[in-house]
Formats: structure tokens, sequence, C-alpha cells
């Protein structure tokens, strides 16, 4: 309660069994940041979120969430705090054995104490947020498009309303409409509901608009965080060969 | 975090307080329509959200649609809700306003209905698994005899590898054991005859004409069957199939051919190492508790063991072979892009696998019979 800070990273070093991926990270994430997270392919990204949420323990170092050394805690405690963040994965990862409505009710029943016909309601209202229309609600996620299907896991994420919101690649896959689309969404949760982000993009047009600080990683290490401001006019090499090319691009 | 109940005269007001979260999503929509229970009908009702009241959007949603239920059945007078200074007002008058639609009530078919569905599916099934089996036996004679198409060798080897030479262990273990429960129940009727010798004759020609074939076919199915199912089911999932088949190759000759080619070459193979470890058990039972000698037991079994039997155990085999990898594999080529259905599949495998084999069987002795084999 005395920091204002939800992730408080420490000389984190990240990888694989004896595989390094990268050493020595330090940075913060403040309530109601909206922090974009770039990066080469292979630069470690997704293994950077994965170590955040409890999905690959770090080599060394220290995370700290709410305050809480999150490789510490007992399996009880953890998956307490889990409950206050949302990972929307690059894939989706929807249940693919259940229909689009029990992906949505499943966190509610387990975690709600709801019963099915109330999360029905919960889970048509998220869904109409992302833009999807009443009828995927009985089908299966194999028979979505993918850009359906990233709406539809964007939904399920937020069913329990999170207050931290981890995003591996939202945009990726999505048409430039749905994409920018997709934006406005993110922009109102972090905007109206106080929601704090951490996304992995490739987006540039989604980053400029939505992230309030950015943080570039390179190979082994974290090239810097900062305000959003501030890293656009990084004179680094490769962060304004970066932006540019990704704006040319769209 | 709470809700209270108050009343003057006949105004109820229920004042919702705290910090929730949708954790408490249950909690709060059980004591909300807890306290809407102890207000009498046609009253005025008015709801008080405070200040510092924190509701997630899912709560301020169902509090919309239980207040709108209650307005009905409560027929009350009049019904507020007051915000006060809190800034969700606006919400709630946005989500409130949203429709939401009924569903139909799905029809369940009568019982009548249900076992005739279900006949006609048996029979469509039936008939699928046998066109499968025509179209792969083609393609099979194709491949070997007009060199259409390449067999993939290094493929049928590994394949043999998993699904015979690590099925060993298993196969000698089963049919050892089952060698000496027959054995021995065959045994304790024949001594009441001081016939403990003709054991010899009932194990060998049991185990190698009907009892190893079954058993082997039996953990093929479950082992490899499965597996072959569950295999090309998830790669269908990763859209591994349509892979194959974009670059115009063919799945049923990458994915389907080296398995059913590999199971009907070392199924014969396994029932043998079966027949061995059978009439293994059966001669360790017989020489511990029947008395029958090991010198006995193996010149009788010289005399009485009939390599005819063996043949026709390892004839059938390569038909049972048949028929499991080929279930194996289209069932799980047919599969649902999705895990229940890779599941479902998996499980039909064996159960298909195993109900064919024995009809098989069943076939071969009707067969075998009439030849006076
Ligand atoms: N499960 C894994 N086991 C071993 N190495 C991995 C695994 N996943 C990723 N890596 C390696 O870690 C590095 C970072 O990968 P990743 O975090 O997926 O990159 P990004 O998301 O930035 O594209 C890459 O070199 C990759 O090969
Ligand atoms: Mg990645």
């Amino acid at each position: 309660m005395t920091t204002n800070n939800l992730i408080e990273v420490t000389s984190l070093t990240t990888g694989y069994g004896s595989v390094v991926v990268h050493e020595n990270l330090n940075f913060t994430i403040k309530k109601n940041d909206f922090c974009s997270v770039i990066g080469g392919s292979g630069s470690g990204k997704t293994t950077l979120l994965r170590s955040l949420i409890c999905l690959l323990k770090p080599i060394s170092g220290s995370i700290k969430m709410f305050d809480k050394e999150i490789w510490e805690l007992e399996e009880t405690e953890r998956t307490i705090l889990l409950r206050r963040i949302s990972v929307l994965f690059q894939e989706g990862a929807l249940f693919s054995g259940l229909t689009i409505l029990d992906n949505l009710s499943f966190p509610l029943i387990e975690f709600s104490g709801l019963n099915k016909n109330r999360s029905k309601d919960i889970a048509k209202f998220w869904l109409s947020k992302v833009g999807l229309e009443d009828e995927v609600i009985n089908k299966l996620p194999s028979e979505l498009s993918g850009g359906m299907k990233k709406r539809a896991a964007l939904a399920r994420a937020l069913i329990l309303e999170p207050e931290i919101l981890f995003l591996d690649e939202p945009t990726s896959g999505l048409d430039p409409i749905a994409a920018r689309k997709f934006d406005e969404l993110l922009k109102v949760l972090h905007d109206e509901f106080n929601m704090t982000v951490f996304m992995i993009s490739h987006d540039v047009i989604s980053i400029l608009n939505l992230s309030t600080d950015i943080m570039v990683l390179g190979k082994g290490k974290m090239i810097v965080k900062d305000k959003k401001e501030k890293v656009i006019n990084s004179s680094d090499k490769w962060i304004s060969e970066y932006f540019s090319s990704g704006l040319r691009q769209n | 975090m709470n809700i209270e109940v108050t009343n003057n005269k006949d105004i109820y007001k229920i004042s919702i307080n705290g910090r929730w979260d949708m954790s408490n999503a249950g909690k709060f929509i059980n004591s909300l329509q807890s306290s809407l229970s102890n207000i009498p009908k046609s009253k005025k009702l008015s709801i008080e959200i405070s200040d510092q009241t924190n509701l997630p959007l899912g709560i301020i949603l169902e509090l919309g649609n239980i207040l709108k239920e209650a307005k009905n059945s409560l027929s009350l007078a009049v019904l507020e809700v007051n915000f006060g200074n809190n800034d969700l007002e606006s919400i709630y008058k946005t989500i409130s306003s949203t429709v939401l639609t009924k569903e139909k009530a799905v029809v369940k078919d009568e019982l009548l209905v249900r076992i005739g569905k279900g006949y006609s599916e048996f029979v469509s099934e039936l008939n699928k698994v046998l066109v499968f089996i025509c179209l792969i036996v083609k393609e099979i004679i194709n491949s070997v005899y007009h060199f259409r198409t390449r067999l993939r060798y290094k493929e049928i080897v590994s394949q043999i590898d998993s699904c015979g030479v690590l099925a060993l262990p298993i196969t000698a273990l089963v049919n050892f054991l089952i060698g000496i429960v027959i054995t021995y129940l065959l045994g304790n009727q024949l001594q009441y005859y001081g016939a403990n010798l003709f054991v010899v004759d009932g194990i060998a020609s049991s185990m190698t004409r009907e009892l190893s074939p079954i058993l082997v076919a039996i953990i093929v199915a479950g082992r490899s069957g499965s597996s072959f199912a569950a295999q090309l089911g998830s790669m269908r999932l990763n859209q591994e199939v349509e892979a194959l088949e974009v670059m115009g190759l063919s799945a049923n000759n990458i994915l389907v051919i080296p398995r059913i080619i590999a199971l009907m070459i070392i199924m014969p193979l396994l029932v043998v190492v079966g027949d061995i470890f059978g009439i293994l058990g059966g001669m360790v039972i017989g020489t511990l508790q029947l008395d029958v000698g090991i010198d006995n037991f193996i010149e009788r079994l010289y005399q009485v063991l009939k390599l005819q039997n063996i043949y026709v155990g390892m004839v059938k085999a390569p038909f049972f072979a048949l028929f499991i990898s080929a279930i194996g594999c289209r069932l799980g080529l047919s599969a649902e892009p999705n895990s229940v259905s890779i599941g479902n599949n998996t499980t039909s495998t064996v159960v298909q696998s195993i109900v064919s084999v024995i009809l098989l069987n069943a076939i071969f002795a009707v067969i075998f019979t009439n030849l006076g084999i």
C-alpha cells in the first residue's frame, strides 16, 4: 500500500534451463501505466511475460507484484494474486472443446460463485464490448476467424475485471480496421476503467496510440524503459528505425 | 463490503457499501437477493450507492438485471437508484439499457428417435471404416506393385520401433500372466482325472490359435491405435494436415500408410512373442503347481504344438493390425479441431478396434472351421 508500483522487477535474469534469455532487468510498472514492450523476434518478450505471470521461474532476481514477491508465495496466495491479473496469450488460448460462451463463463463460475445463467449475461455483455455478435456464443473456437478468436479471448481475459492486463501481440493477425478497433477498446479499458496494461506488440500505431511507457528489449538485455515521448525521440539507431519502418509499413 | 436494508414506514432503502470485485460477485448477488426477498410487495424502494462504493461492471450489470426482475415480481411502487457523487452512475445507465437476448430452449429427442439415430450412426460409421480400409488397401497395393507413390521406409521403421519393439515387454508380461492363469484353471480341472499332462495340449493350442492374437490385438489397440488417433488429431488441430495437403502431399500417403504397414508387419511377430511367453507361463505353473516335470512339459509340447495353429494366429494378426491402424488413423484425421473431439475419437478408436477384432476373429473361426484347418 505504500508505493504506487504494481510491478517491481529488480536484477531479473530469465531463461530456459541454463540458457539465459536476459540478464539483470530492472523496471517498475505503476498503477494506470500502459507499458508497451518492443524488441525484435526472439528478443525474449514472451519469456519476460511468462516470468511475470508465474509461468516461468526466473533464474535469479526479484519480481514483486502488488508488493508481494511472486515467486516466493505459497500456492494458495499465488492463486489469489493471479486472480487480480489476466493474460491475453498470443494465440488466444481459448479452450478448444468449449463454446465461446462456456469459455467466458468458465472463470466466472470458477471464481465468482455465479451460476451459469447469471454468468451468461455478463459473458454476453463482454462479448458485445469486444464487438462480437451474439450468434458466436454457441460456436466452438475453431469455427471463428483469427480476429474473432482474439476478441473472444480478450473478453475472457476481461471478464474478472483484472487490475493488470497482460497482452502478447494483441493486434497481430488482425486487419488494420480491426486492429484500430482493438486499440479503441484497450484505450477505453485503460482510460475509463483505470486498468494497468502490459502489452507486447509489433504494431507501431497501437503502441503510439496507447502507451504511456515503452520498454525496448534487445539481445539479452533491456535497452531502455521510459515515458513514451522520451523513447520515441531517443537517438538509438535501432529504435528510430523501428518506429520509422513501422509507420512506413502502415 | 456489505449490503444493508433499512426501512422507514413504507420506504425501504438498500445501501451498498465497500469495494466489491468480481470474485465476490456470487456473494453480492446472494445478499442482494436475500435483502430484496425481505421487502414486502408494492413498497417504495431506493438503492443507495455511496461515494466510496466500488462495483465492477459485471456486478453493475447484474444489479440492473436483478432490479428489473424485482420491480416486476414485487410490483414496487417506486424504484430509485441513487449514486450520490459516485461516478458509476453513467456506467450504470449505459449498462442497464443493454438489452440481452433470450435463448431458445433446446428440444431433446425422444427415446425412439435417439435409438434410430444411434443405429443409423453405427451403420454409417461401419460403412466409413470399410470404405476407408478399401481406399487405403488400394493405395498400398498401388505403391507396392506400381511404384506410383514412394513408400516411406524411414517412417515405417520408426513406427515399427514405437508400435512393436516398445510393445514387447508389455506383450510378454500380459501373455505370460494369462498363460499362468489359464493353465492353472485348466490344471485344476484335469487334476481330478490325473490328466495333468494334458494342460500342455490346452495351453499350446489355445494360446497360439486364439489367446495370443486377441491379447496382442487388445494391447496394440490400446497402445498404438489410440496414439495414432491422438497424434493425427492434434496434427489436424495445428493445421499440419492441411499444410501437407496444400504442399500437394497426401496425408494418407505420408501419415496413414506407414503406420498401417508398420503395424501389419510387426503384429504377427508380436503374436509369436506372445505365444512363447504364454506357453512359458503355462510351463512355470505346470512345473511349480501341477507336478508336470519340465522335461515332460517340453516333450509333450513338442508332440502337440501344431505349426498350423501358430500360422493361424499369425495369419489373423495382419488383418487385426489393418483394422486397428485404419480405425485409429481415420478417427484421428476426421476429428474436429478441438480437444474434446480428439479425446472422444481416441476413445472410439479403442472401442471400435476391439469390437472389430473380435468380429474378425469370429469370421476367421468360421472360415478356418469350414476349411478344416
Ligand atoms: N520453451 C523454450 N525453451 C527454450 N528456449 C526457448 C523457449 N521459448 C523460447 N525460447 C528461446 O528464448 C528466446 C526468446 O524467445 P521469446 O521470448 O519467445 O521471444 P519473442 O517473444 O521476443 O519473440 C528465443 O531465443 C527462443 O529461442
Ligand atoms: Mg513472442
